[in-house]
């Protein structure tokens, strides 16, 4: 049976960004990737901030399908547009996996494609096993890169099974709609998308990736259903090309690593509950463990301070996305008419360069006494998983 | 709650009762993350282990409807 240092299962951006660090610093890696062609079969809205990333990443033009100039938040009825330049990008996933995973396999790592791992058995004398459709192989390290499913957290009991108010549902197309701008846009609202909202993010050339989450313990709909009511009713020409339905954890998971395993990315559920935004997450959740294997080795110590540091710093962030994100699930369209109303008055095409959460929140309690309640959870609350 | 449909597939195993359509299937594997008995997984295309009781809840979440009762 082949020994690697660490095998990765999972060649998105996090299994792939911490085989080419890993494999950089002279560790031998494998990268095992279900699918036949890394890029493929993509689940995303492609969106980047681009101060999620700095200092861990340079994008290149390649994988930048649009750069982003600002947003536009709308309610069912109505809407408002905030610029802000410089504020990120709609990435061209297929591009960016690609290149990724072609770099993690420059750098060194071996590579299987169209693989898939099929048990990862209990850790004894220092290593683990791990079975896969092409033979076994044993390290030290398992890393799950896996995504959605979790396997490699679930075999090895780090993670639970999801509960339905874990994760949004998720239904997309890349489409032709005619709208070329460089504004993400957003629609909110019970009706529209319970839970979650709706995106319209341009791709250029009057494409764009028009998608819905929602969460499915407030609706028995699925979100198919949804996203083909949201097109009927807010996108004027729409020609889809390719749709597909998926999923994005939005929770708070703490438990990262076990005896010879490790989770990044998805496949720790590692993603801002709020927004459900992954990339990042997942750059910066391989960065950290990269970081602390570099430090101290491939050892149980390496991993529990890079679960340590992340529950410090990015998971202490997404206990308030998930509050925002029970907040945001509590609202009726009429509530969200009126925060719509009030951004319309106060930031409707105005060039900002910083989101100041607190602030808002505090003046539009100022402007809705009514909403001290919600504002109150949001800063404060507890909200069990 | 179990209505009477899936209690009469709850006699028989995972394996036996349901069927993946493999054109639907995105492969977004989030079967696998609410499975509560951990018995689905990738070989590459979705299966299901020998020892899954039925419980219904990979056919209501699947995005793509792509899990069937056989």
């Amino acid at each position: 049976m082949k020994r690697y240092d660490v095998i990765v299962i999972g060649g998105g951006p996090a299994g792939s960004f911490i085989s080419k660090l890993l494999a950089d610093e002279g560790f031998s890696v494998l990268l095992v990737e279900k699918k036949r062609y890394p890029g493929e079969n993509i689940h995303c809205a492609e969106g980047l901030s681009s101060a999620s990333i700095e200092g861990i990443l340079r994008i290149k033009d390649r994988w930048v399908s649009v750069e982003l100039k600002g947003a536009e938040i709308n309610s069912p009825s109505k809407g408002f547009t905030v610029l802000y330049p410089g504020v990120g990008w709609i990435l061209d996933r297929r591009i960016f996996d690609r290149d990724l995973f072609l770099g993690a396999v420059q750098s060194g790592s071996e590579c299987l494609t169209g693989v898939a791992a099929t048990s990862i058995e209990e850790y004894s004398d220092g290593e683990r096993v791990v079975r896969t459709t092409a033979g076994s192989f044993r390290s030290p390290l398992v890393v799950g890169a896996d995504g959605v499913p979790g396997f490699v957290g679930r075999e090895t009991g780090l993670l639970k099974p999801f509960n339905l108010k874990e994760f949004h549902q998720t239904y997309q197309c890349l489409a032709y709609t005619g709208i070329d701008d460089q504004i993400a846009h957003f629609y909110v609202g019970r009706s529209i998308a319970p839970g979650g909202y709706a995106w319209v993010f341009p791709k250029g050339d009057g494409f764009s990736n028009v998608g819905i989450g929602i969460d499915r313990s407030l609706t028995r709909r699925s979100a198919k259903v949804y996203f083909e009511q949201f097109v009927k009713n807010y996108i004027n020409s729409f020609r889809p090309i390719s749709c597909s339905g998926s999923a994005v954890p939005t929770t708070v998971n703490r438990r990262l690593v076990g005896e010879g395993v490790a989770l990044v990315g998805d496949g720790g559920r590692l993603t801002d509950p709020f927004s459900g935004g992954g990339i990042a997450h997942a750059l910066i959740s391989s960065y950290m463990l990269y970081t602390k294997i570099k430090e101290h080795g491939i050892c149980n110590r390496a991993l529990k301070a890079y679960e340590k540091e992340w529950n410090r710093t990015y998971g202490r962030n997404n206990n308030w996305g998930w509050r925002a994100k029970m907040v945001l699930r509590e609202l009726d369209d009429n509530t969200i008419e009126r925060i719509v109303e009030f951004g319309i008055k106060n930031y409707h095409r105005k060039v900002i360069d910083e989101i100041k959460v607190y602030d808002i929140i505090k003046s539009l309690i100022r402007e809705y006494p009514d909403l001290m309640k919600p504002g109150l959870r949001l800063l404060r609350g507890r909200y069990d998983l | 709650m179990v209505s009477k449909r899936s209690k009469r597939a709850s006699e028989k195993s995972c394996k036996k009762s349901l069927r993946v359509n493999a054109g639907r299937c995105s492969q977004c594997g989030l079967c696998i993350g609410v499975c509560p008995q951990g018995i689905i997984y990738f070989s590459p295309q979705i299966e299901f282990k020998d020892d899954g009781e039925y419980c219904g809840l990979c056919v209501m979440i699947c995005p793509e409807e792509a899990i069937e009762k056989v």
